[in-house]
């Protein structure tokens, strides 16, 4: 009898771990993306200064934004798009900056997401994880996400301590400033599931139509300068070649 | 003895496998409560069926509503500003008063009817009935809170988690379950029973007053005020010349379009009569001032409404009659319904009834 007792808990344990197992073997073919924030040729630090293209010296205390709506492509062209992606990377914040996947597909030769929350998430009410409104990434008083943030010090500011703030967001109409972007994969980084990813924040500044912090040192409605940045740093993304 | 071990282990694995099927029952069961579109109105904008009503959910939203918990001192609700005896909007106040002694911008509408708008605030600025209470709570000059500390105090507070819990069947609280919760209360405010509607229904009859008011209303108000929200929800610019103090745009710190400044939401005029004073900004004490501004014949500021380009022409008589009529809109069953009453002043109301009952506690 006691027999008996001890089959059935130990079969009541095993399910439990062939739960857990199920999910470690889940979790090994995620695709990874890496990004590494770089001011031009050095990597980021808030201690270092930088000069944008119009000669103005700045540093950069913080920067986050939304990438979502992922999708892979296939070496057959065929994309595969990855339901409910939604990320928020923060530079400050190390776990932030590796987005994993669900990567089921071996041969990806381009990437291609949203840099910014789509229109449908902006207007359906409360979000939660990322999305949740708490994460200071919403504007209360005007429905929307601030799709892109970045917030330093420049000499050239005239704003009380010397700051610049760059909110950038807008959905609607022409006040969208969401991106898509896509990236072709080299296939070292699909064989290690691994791509590296560059953002370059010196290309909010510098672009077809170049950000002065003396002249525009805030930002914090959609409009014609969130879409001016927007255009800018929509080129901050570039792979990193496995050697 | 080997049977009681067996037994024991049996029980186990069933209680076990009970609790985990049970779960989320046993916070106790939630009651759902159905929503009434009143006949002949259109269907409501709001989505239920991601917020279904419950009398857990309705209850709870109602004690963050008159809770000033949200605020950062305490002492700002969402009740502060939208006074049941108002018509849930500020009474006799032109600007809410925030925290700090500080004004906001705007005078509080009567949030009635909710569950029909699709968009929110004066300027329309804020398009989800959720969303909405985060704008006040997080508004330096109004609730002056953040919602990382609101959602601290109320994940600390032991009632609110525990009613969390039972509404919404979570552990911890999110800004989703918090506008949620207080969306519950605000959509159950539905004013469908002013004298007007019981007249329109055959349960009443208007005095002559009123009467003759209402067949002026249709021929001079209705465009802009249509029932049953008597407010078509668009935004006009009613000719108010800008505020040198406020520079409110209205519509335009939405849009960014010029075409849209000093644009502002068409407000309802149910219970118009004890929601004084009027105006986005408040600037007009009684309903006299109103009418003395659209019957004006002085030439109106640019990008003034084509409807209100030369005025609209109102006889003291016709202005009178019209009164009678705008307040037959107040719908006293709204404003004493204890289901909408902050639970002190039920409780208040009640010792009340014991005085005069000549009773001791």
């Amino acid at each position: 009898m006691r027999q008996v007792g001890l089959l059935v808990m130990g079969l009541w344990m095993a399910g439990i771990f062939q739960t857990t197992a199920a999910q470690s073997v889940a979790s090994n073919s995620m695709l990874t993306i890496q990004i590494i924030p770089v001011v031009g040729e050095k990597n980021w630090s808030p201690e270092d200064a930088y000069t944008n293209a119009l000669g103005e010296t700045f540093s950069i205390d913080k920067c986050l934004f939304y990438l979502s709506n992922f999708a892979l492509q296939s070496s057959s062209g065929k994309w595969y798009p990855i339901r409910d992606s939604y990320f928020l990377v923060n530079i400050l914040d190390s776990s932030s900056l590796q987005i994993r996947l669900p990567g089921n597909i071996t041969d990806v030769v381009s990437i291609q997401f949203l840099l910014g929350v789509d229109s449908a998430k902006n207007v359906s009410g409360i979000q939660s994880g990322v999305l949740d409104p708490a994460r200071g990434m919403f504007w209360t008083w005007n429905t929307g996400y601030v799709m892109a943030k970045m917030e330093g010090t420049s000499a050239v500011s005239p704003m009380p301590g010397k700051k610049f703030t760059y909110h950038v967001g807008g959905f609607a109409g022409e006040q969208n400033v969401t991106k898509l972007i896509q990236l072709a994969i080299d296939k070292k980084s699909t064989e290690q599931h691994r791509i590296v990813l560059q953002a370059d924040l010196l290309r909010w500044f510098n672009g077809s139509s170049p950000l002065s912090i003396a002249a525009n040192p805030v930002c914090h409605v959609p409009g014609k300068l969130a879409n001016q940045i927007a255009n800018n740093y929509q080129f901050q993304f570039s792979v990193m070649q496995q050697p | 003895m080997k049977q009681y071990r067996l037994y024991i282990t049996v029980l186990m694995i069933v209680l076990s496998g009970i609790a985990w099927v049970q779960a989320d029952n046993w916070w106790g069961p939630v009651h759902p409560v159905k929503f009434n579109t009143p006949k002949g109105w259109p269907a409501p904008a709001y989505d239920f069926a991601a917020n279904p009503l419950t009398k857990e959910g309705i209850a709870l939203g109602k004690q963050l509503f008159y809770d000033g918990i949200l605020s950062k001192d305490g002492m700002v609700s969402c009740g502060t500003c939208h006074q049941s005896f108002g018509g849930f909007a500020t009474y006799d106040h032109s600007l809410s008063h925030g925290i700090d002694n500080r004004f906001s911008t705007r005078n509080a509408p009567g949030i009635v009817n909710m569950a029909w708008q699709k968009n929110f605030m004066w300027d329309g600025g804020i398009l989800h009935l959720d969303l909405q209470p985060l704008a006040p709570i997080t508004a330096e000059n109004e609730m002056g809170e953040t919602l990382d500390s609101v959602l601290h105090k109320l994940n600390t507070h032991a009632d609110y988690r525990k009613k969390f819990q039972q509404a919404f069947r979570v552990q911890k609280i999110t800004t989703l379950e918090l506008g949620k919760a207080i969306s519950q209360f605000v959509l159950t405010l539905v004013s469908n029973n002013s004298k007007y509607d019981r007249v329109m229904r055959g349960e009443d009859t208007f005095i002559l007053p009123e009467q003759l008011g209402y067949e002026m209303f249709q021929q001079k108000c209705i465009t802009c005020h249509p029932p049953p929200f008597f407010t078509d929800f668009s935004f006009r610019n009613a000719g108010l010349a800008e505020d040198e103090v406020l520079q409110d745009k209205g519509r335009m710190r939405v849009t960014g379009k010029t075409t849209d400044s000093l644009k502002f939401k068409v407000p309802s005029l149910r219970n118009v009569g004890i929601s004084f004073p009027y105006g986005h900004d408040g600037r007009w004490a009684t309903l006299r001032n109103v009418f003395e501004h659209y019957r004006s014949k002085q030439p109106r500021p640019m990008g003034t409404d084509s409807l209100l380009k030369y005025g609209i022409p109102l006889s003291n008589y016709e202005i009178g009659q019209l009164t009678a009529f705008l307040y037959t809109l107040t719908d006293s069953t709204l404003i004493t319904n204890p289901a909408f009453l902050p639970e002190e002043l039920n409780r208040l109301q009640k010792q009340e009834r014991d005085i005069h009952q000549n009773k001791r506690d």
